[in-house]
C-alpha cells in the first residue's frame, strides 16, 4: 500500500474503514453500490445516501456499497495498475454489482458520472450496455428533470425513497433468476408510479423545445410519516475530515413558506415533522453512536419547526453536559431569537435575504421585511455576535439597478446598526455573497429567463466597488459556471449528447469552481448544435416543459398562478397561516398543519 | 494519568495524524471513557499522543495519554468502538511527555532485495536524500541510525530516532531502494518504540 500513500493524496478517500459500517460481509443475493458524483469529503455528507445505505444494508441478502468520485492522481494510480474503479467496502469493482446508483444532489455532477462509468469499464448509454453489466440507475432531487441524462440512466427514482425501494430490492431478488434486464425494467417501469424508464418513452422535440413529453405520468414519491419512516440512528464516522464532520439529525422535510425560487420548497411538499420527541432521541442516539461533538439539526428552515422549543429544552442541557457543540443551519431572518442560539459560540451569523429591496422580496415572496431583519440583527449583536454573512441572489424576474443598490444598502445599515449597538470597539465583519438566480423545474420562475452575462456583470461591478469600499466583503459566482447549471436544470433530451462530448474533452468537477472550465461545454454545445439561448430563455406558461411527465403534487396551474402574482409582487402566505391550494390538500396530504398524514 | 498503546494497520494506516487525533477522540466518547476537556475558548479533550507517523506506515506500537480516571474494563470499552485497523493493547498509568520521552522505534521494512543492503544504512555520515516541499534535501542521518539487521532477503529490522529529532523511515527505504535499483512496491511496520535503551511498555510500567 505504500506506493499508493506515496502519489495519492488522503487515499484513505478510497478505501473506508469508517466506524459504524454495516456488515457488509453477510450472504448476499444482491449487490447494491450507492455512488455520489462528487468527492469523497462531500459524497458522504450527504443524508440521502446515508439514509439508503443503511436501509439496504437493513435488508436481508442485501448488501450495499459506496463509491465516490476520485481525484485525478487516484485515477493515475488505477489506470497504472490497470484497476477498475471499485467500491469502498470491499474494492468490489463496479461492474460486478446488480445496481450502480447514483445519488444527484445538483446538477453539475453530471460529468462525475460519465468519469466515474469510465473509470468503472461500464460504457455510459443504457444502449452500449445493452443485457450486461449492472442497472445504472439516478434519484436524488434532480430527478425531477434528468432529461438531459437521459440516455445514460436505465432508470430514474423520482421522490423520497424509504419506502419504495424495499420493495423494488424485493422485486429483484425474486424476478432476476426469471427475466431480463430489458424484462424488470418494463417491470418496475409498470408496477411503480415513481420509476420512470427514460428508453420506454419517448419525447419529440422540435429544435432544443419538447413538443410532447414523455407518456408516463410519474408521481414523485413522498413519505407520509417521518416518525414510523426508516431512520438510521447510526451515522458512518470517518476517519478524516468531511466537509462537515458532525451529527446531522433531520428534523422536518418541506418547507411552508413558498419562496418562488426555491425548488426544495416546492417538491419536498408538504411540511412533515418529526415529532419533539422522536427528533431527541434521534439526535441522542446520533451522538452516541458516532461520538461527534457536534450536532446539526437540518430541515430547510430550522426555526419553522414547531418542536424546536421543546426539542432544545431537552437537547441544550444534554448538549452542554456531553460538550457537544449544536448548529442551527437554515434559520429565517423573521423567526431567529437570540436564544435560540443559547450557550454556543456566537461567532457568525448567516442570513438569507435574497434581494435587496421589499418589492423584489415580495416578488420571490421572501416574506421578511427589513424591520424583520433589523430586529433579529439587533437581537443578534446584543447576544454578542461580530461576524455576519448575508446572501442575496443576482439576475432574479423583475431586477432593475434600484434592487441591487438595495444590496449595498442594507449591508449598509446593517453595519451602522452595530455601530450604533457597540459604540465602541472593532467594527461588524460583514460579508455580502451573491449567487446568480437559476429557473429551475417545479417553481412559480421555471418559466422565467437566466439573466444575460452583460447585465449580472454590471451587476456584480457595481457591487464590488461600492461594498469594498465600505470594507464589506463580496463574493459572487461566476457568470458562466451558474450558465451551465441553468441549461442543465432546465435543459431536455437534446443536451444529452453534448454533456457527454464536455465530459470527453475534459470536464469534471463542475460544482468545483477551480476546476470547471466553460469551454469544454461550450466546444460540445456548439459541435451538437444545442441553442443554449433557448434552452435558458424565457418560456411560454402554455408551452410544453420537459419534465412536464413527473408529477410532484403540487399542480401547474398553482405555479401559474405564482408567476403571475409574482409579476404583481403579491405575496403568498406561509401554508402554516392558511392553505393556499397548492394542490396536495386535494391529494389527500397536508389535512393538519402540522404533521401531514395522508388521510 | 492513563497511557494506551494502540495499533494503526489496515485502513486506519492510511489516516494522517492530525486525522486519528480526532478519531480517538470519537473513539473514547463512544466508549463513554470521561477524559477531562480544556478549560479554553475551544474545549478539547487533553489527549497526548506519541511522535506522529508517516501515512501508510503501519504500527502496532502508538501510545496516547489521556486525563482520565482508571478503570478496568477500558481497553474492552475502548475496542468495542474503534473503527477499522485500529485497537487497544495495552494500559498504563503514568504521568509523561508521550511525545518526549519515545524517542526512537523499530520498524520492520519489506521490499524486494532490501535484507541484502540493509547494513549500508551503517556506514559512518550515512547521508539520504529526498524531496522536500519540492526541493531536494541531502542529509546526513547516520546518529539517527542506532541498528540496522538482515531478516531475510527481502525484510528488515531497523531502529530509528523519532520525534523531536526524527528519521522517517519511508524515506531511508525510498533512498536505499534507489540506490540499489531496488523495484515494487514497499512495506513497513512500526513494531516498538523506546525511551533511549528502554522499551516503552517497560519504560511505561516503571513507577
Amino acid at each position: 500500500m505504500t506506493k499508493l500513500t506515496d502519489s495519492v493524496q488522503k487515499p484513505y478517500r478510497y478505501f473506508g474503514g469508517e466506524f459504524n459500517t454495516p456488515n457488509i460481509n453477510k450472504p448476499a443475493d444482491v449487490r447494491f453500490c450507492m455512488c455520489v458524483a462528487d468527492s469523497y469529503e462531500v459524497g458522504m455528507s450527504n443524508l440521502g445516501v446515508r439514509i439508503l445505505y443503511y436501509l439496504f444494508n437493513s435488508l436481508d441478502g442485501v448488501v450495499c456499497e459506496r463509491c465516490y468520485t476520485p481525484f485525478a492522481d487516484y485515477e493515475k494510480y488505477l489506470k497504472d495498475n490497470n484497476l477498475p474503479l471499485a467500491s469502498l467496502e470491499t474494492q468490489t469493482p463496479l461492474a460486478n454489482f446488480d445496481f450502480v446508483g447514483f445519488s444527484i444532489q445538483y446538477e453539475m455532477c453530471y460529468s462525475n458520472i460519465f468519469y466515474m462509468l469510465e473509470l468503472a469499464g461500464i460504457p455510459v448509454t443504457t444502449a452500449e450496455r445493452g443485457e450486461n453489466f449492472p442497472f445504472i440507475v439516478a434519484g436524488g432531487p434532480c430527478s425531477v428533470n434528468l432529461e438531459p441524462m437521459y440516455k445514460y440512466f436505465d432508470f430514474v427514482f423520482v421522490g423520497e425513497g424509504e419506502t419504495p425501494w424495499e420493495q423494488i430490492i424485493t422485486d429483484y431478488k425474486k424476478l432476476k433468476n426469471t427475466m431480463s434486464k430489458n424484462e424488470f425494467l418494463r417491470h418496475v417501469d409498470e408496477n411503480y408510479e415513481c420509476i420512470y424508464v427514460p428508453s420506454l418513452h419517448d419525447a419529440v422535440y422540435d429544435g432544443d423545445k419538447v413538443v410532447t413529453a414523455p407518456s408516463k405520468k410519474v408521481w414523485w414519491n413522498i413519505e407520509e410519516n417521518l416518525d414510523q419512516m426508516f431512520t438510521p440512528q447510526v451515522q458512518l464516522v470517518p476517519n478524516i475530515e468531511l466537509v462537515h464532520n458532525r451529527a446531522v439529525a433531520e428534523l422536518f422535510r418541506g418547507c411552508a413558506n413558498g419562496c418562488r425560487f426555491c425548488q426544495a420548497g416546492f417538491i419536498y411538499r408538504p411540511v412533515r415533522e418529526r415529532s419533539a420527541d422522536c427528533a431527541f432521541e434521534l439526535c441522542k442516539n446520533l451522538l452516541e453512536s458516532t461520538g461527534y461533538d457536534e450536532l446539526s439539526l437540518t430541515s430547510l428552515s430550522t426555526s419553522d419547526y414547531s418542536g424546536l422549543m421543546p426539542l432544545l429544552e431537552k437537547l441544550l442541557p444534554y448538549a452542554k453536559e456531553h460538550n457537544v457543540q449544536l448548529n442551527l443551519p437554515s434559520l429565517r431572518l423573521d423567526s431567529f431569537k437570540g436564544d435560540m442560539a443559547m450557550g454556543n459560540r456566537k461567532s457568525s451569523l448567516t442570513f438569507a435575504p435574497e434581494a435587496g429591496t421589499q418589492r423584489l422580496r415580495d416578488v420571490i415572496n421572501k416574506n421578511i421585511t427589513e424591520e424583520n431583519i433589523m430586529s433579529a440583527l439587533t437581537d443578534a449583536f446584543n447576544q454578542g455576535y461580530t461576524s455576519v454573512k448575508l446572501y442575496f441572489m443576482l439576475g432574479l424576474p423583475t431586477e432593475t439597478m434600484e434592487d441591487v443598490e438595495g444590496i449595498y444598502n442594507l449591508a449598509c445599515k446593517i453595519k451602522s446598526l452595530y455601530k450604533w449597538i457597540k459604540k465602541t470597539g472593532k467594527d461588524l465583519r460583514i460579508s455580502v455573497s451573491c449567487s446568480t438566480f437559476i429557473p429551475k423545474p417545479f417553481t412559480p420562475f421555471q418559466w422565467c429567463a437566466f439573466a444575460d452575462r452583460q447585465s449580472i456583470e454590471q451587476k456584480q461591478r457595481y457591487l464590488a466597488e461600492n461594498l469594498r469600499k465600505k470594507g464589506i466583503n463580496f463574493s459572487y459566482n461566476d457568470y458562466d459556471g451558474s450558465l451551465l447549471e441553468a441549461i442543465l436544470a432546465r435543459g431536455g433530451r437534446t443536451v444529452a449528447d453534448a454533456l457527454y462530448k464536455a465530459y470527453q474533452n475534459g470536464a469534471r468537477f463542475d460544482a468545483w469552481s477551480d476546476m470547471f472550465k466553460w469551454e469544454h461545454y461550450q466546444k460540445a454545445f456548439e459541435e451538437c448544435g444545442v441553442d443554449i439561448a433557448k434552452i435558458v430563455g424565457a418560456y411560454d406558461l402554455e408551452e410544453t416543459l420537459p419534465w412536464d411527465n413527473i408529477d410532484i403534487g403540487v399542480t401547474k396551474k398553482f405555479l401559474q398562478n405564482e408567476y403571475k402574482k409574482a409579476m404583481s409582487a403579491i405575496t403568498t402566505p406561509t401554508c402554516n397561516k392558511q392553505c393556499n391550494g397548492c394542490g396536495l390538500n386535494a391529494k389527500g396530504y397536508c389535512k393538519d398543519a402540522h404533521g401531514n398524514v395522508k388521510n | 494519568m492513563l497511557i494506551l498503546k494502540f495499533t494503526k494497520t489496515e485502513n486506519s494506516s492510511l489516516v494522517a495524524h492530525v486525522d486519528t487525533l480526532r478519531a480517538v477522540t470519537y473513539i473514547f466518547r463512544r466508549a463513554k471513557v470521561d477524559v477531562e476537556y480544556s478549560k479554553g475558548f475551544n474545549p478539547h479533550m487533553e489527549l497526548g499522543f506519541s511522535a506522529p507517523i508517516s501515512l501508510g506506515i503501519e504500527s502496532v506500537a502508538e501510545y496516547v495519554s489521556a486525563k482520565a480516571e482508571m478503570q478496568d474494563d477500558i481497553l474492552a470499552k475502548l475496542n468495542a468502538n474503534c473503527p477499522k485497523g485500529m485497537s487497544f493493547v495495552a494500559l498504563f498509568e503514568k504521568k509523561v511527555n508521550l511525545a518526549a520521552t519515545l524517542n526512537r522505534a523499530e520498524y520492520i521494512l519489506t521490499a524486494n532485495g532490501i535484507g541484502n543492503v540493509i547494513e549500508q544504512i551503517l556506514a559512518p555520515n550515512y547521508t539520504i536524500t529526498y524531496t522536500e516541499k519540492r526541493v531536494e534535501v541531502s542529509k546526513d542521518v547516520s546518529s539517527r541510525i542506532f541498528s540496522a539487521e538482515k531478516i531475510d532477503e527481502n525484510s528488515a529490522k531497523v531502529v530509528l530516532a523519532c520525534g523531536n529529532s526524527n528519521l522517517r523511515p519511508d524515506r531511508l527505504v525510498l533512498h536505499l531502494m534507489a540506490q540499489n535499483n531496488l523495484t515494487g512496491d514497499y512495506k513497513i511496520l512500526k513494531t516498538q518504540m523506546f525511551a533511549d535503551d528502554i522499551p516503552a511498555d517497560e519504560f511505561l510500567s516503571q513507577e
